[in-house]
């Protein structure tokens, strides 16, 4: 035997100081599995891993509290810490004193804590949205020449509104220098002032390539806009800060034409129905007046005259009636009068006396002889008798 | 096309002739003008749609140097 043996503790004491003094305090990069958060202690334990190895962590609770993000299984973080060698299961772990995300981890945190700032400072504000113009004819677009977004963007909106102009600023849309590009074509377009609406778009991507879309210079530069923006960065499922602070966001860049105007058929329709409607309501106001027209004639006030006249008729007629009754009566009276005249005149004539027996007598010239000085002897006289008449000479005359 | 409405305007006028021409107390004379002037833009409007072609450009430059407007591609 050569030395005397060492005890566990012993032995575990020597690892102890080894691992603490000579790697001590470490950043370590690996994948998060077997993530336990002890409920009473609030202790979190964890193992982090790559393809050939494995570390235990143990964050304390008074540790983790310094936590800006939920660590989950599978996740990709770094831990910063110290090295410890825990002597009753004779096992090394990562005392973990800082705890952060690691590549696209890292980019979702940043990203939700500029939203969370952002938010704050109110540029994703409701009332802060300025509404989008209804009929724009100009619209200028930020996106990347290349690329499907502009080609996809150019013929829908061609397709529903073929009147709008459209007004390309090419940028770079990913990669170093792209949110630069993008906050001061939004400043141009600003400037430049021809457009009625901004679309600032590019087509789907990872978290990275969206990232430009994420800075802060694009959203200030996207708030501090006069005209209107629409974003539509991306696919449905991906929002970036942009689209928050937009006016309004687009899921795809198709959908963003979509959003910019109304479709040519529906406008064409809206117009045939307002044509409709103005026939209509003339139509309808024409009913009206004549109804009113009507209603007007038919008042009292203008039934009266015609009351009147008919009132008048009908006097008129009842008047006539009268006349005619008495003018048929006078004329009846007249009838009476001449029939009685002419019984009296009937009474008195000649005839009348001549038929009792007398007759008259006339000279040849027709004088009515009425005394005997009126004739000498020798003259001839007319006879008139009733019937007939004759013809006698004078042979004397006496004087009473 | 100085004196021409925009669409936008136009469609506002159009709502606002329907408007007044739904309401009680438009004259008849002023009801066929109003008719007049409201088919006219409609067809206007039409036309605006059907007739005007839009066009795609590029716009480079900066408020500084001046800006200039090209055909895209």
């Amino acid at each position: 035997m050569g030395e005397a043996p060492l005890t566990i503790s012993e032995l575990t004491d020597r690892v102890k100081d080894l691992i603490e003094d000579s790697i001590g305090v470490v950043n370590v990069i690996g994948e998060i599995s077997n993530y336990t958060h002890h409920r009473t202690s609030g202790h979190r334990y964890f193992t982090l891993k790559d393809e050939s190895a494995q570390l235990r962590c143990v964050f304390f609770r008074w540790r983790a509290s310094s936590l800006d993000f939920d660590p989950e299984d599978g996740m990709s973080v770094i831990a910063s810490g110290k090295l410890t060698v825990y002597k009753p299961y004779g096992s090394y772990q990562l005392d973990v004193n800082r705890l952060f995300p690691a590549g696209a981890g890292a980019l979702d945190l940043a990203f939700r804590k500029l939203k969370e700032k952002l938010f704050k400072e109110g540029l994703f504000a409701e009332e802060h949205k300025r509404p989008l113009p209804e009929y724009p004819l100009s619209v200028g677009v930020i996106t990347s020449a290349e690329g499907a977004a502009v080609r996809d963007f150019i013929r829908t909106l061609h397709r529903r509104a073929p009147w709008i102009n459209i007004i390309i600023r090419p940028t770079r849309v990913q990669g170093e220098g792209a949110a630069e590009d993008l906050a001061s074509a939004i400043e141009d377009f600003n400037s430049y002032e021809k457009v009625d609406l901004i679309v600032i778009t590019r087509g789907g991507g990872s978290l990275e390539d969206l990232w430009a879309f994420n800075e802060e210079i694009v959203a200030y530069a996207v708030y501090n806009s006069q005209i209107p923006i629409i974003s539509a960065v991306g696919h449905e499922i991906d929002f970036t800060i942009c689209d928050f602070v937009a006016d309004a966001r687009a899921a795809t860049p198709t959908a963003a034409a979509e959003l910019v105007s109304y479709d040519k058929s529906l406008l064409e329709a809206n117009l045939n129905r307002i044509q409709t409607d103005l026939f209509k309501s003339l139509v309808s106001i024409l009913d009206s007046k004549k109804l009113r027209l009507k209603s007007i004639a038919d008042h009292r006030a203008f039934q009266k005259p015609i009351n009147l006249l008919s009132q008048s008729s009908i006097r008129l007629d009842h008047l006539s009636e009268r006349l005619t009754e008495v003018i048929a009566n006078k004329m009846e009276a007249k009838r009476v009068r001449v029939q009685s005249l002419h019984r009296q005149l009937k009474a008195v004539s000649p005839k009348n006396t001549l038929s009792r027996g007398y007759s008259i007598c006339s000279k040849e010239d027709g004088e009515i002889i009425k005394s005997s000085s009126m004739v000498n002897i020798g003259d001839a006289v007319n006879l008139m008798f009733a019937e007939g008449k004759a013809k006698a000479g004078i042979l004397e005359t006496k004087e009473n | 096309m100085e004196n021409k409405p925009t669409f936008e305007n136009g469609l506002k006028r159009l709502d606002e002739i329907v408007q007044r021409l739904s309401s009680e107390d438009v004259s008849l004379n002023e009801s066929f003008k109003l008719y007049e002037e409201g088919v006219k833009l409609v067809d206007y409007c039409t036309r605006l749609l059907t007739e005007f072609e839009g066009k795609v450009k590029k716009l480079s430059g900066d408020s500084e140097s001046g800006f200039n407007v090209e055909p895209f591609e």
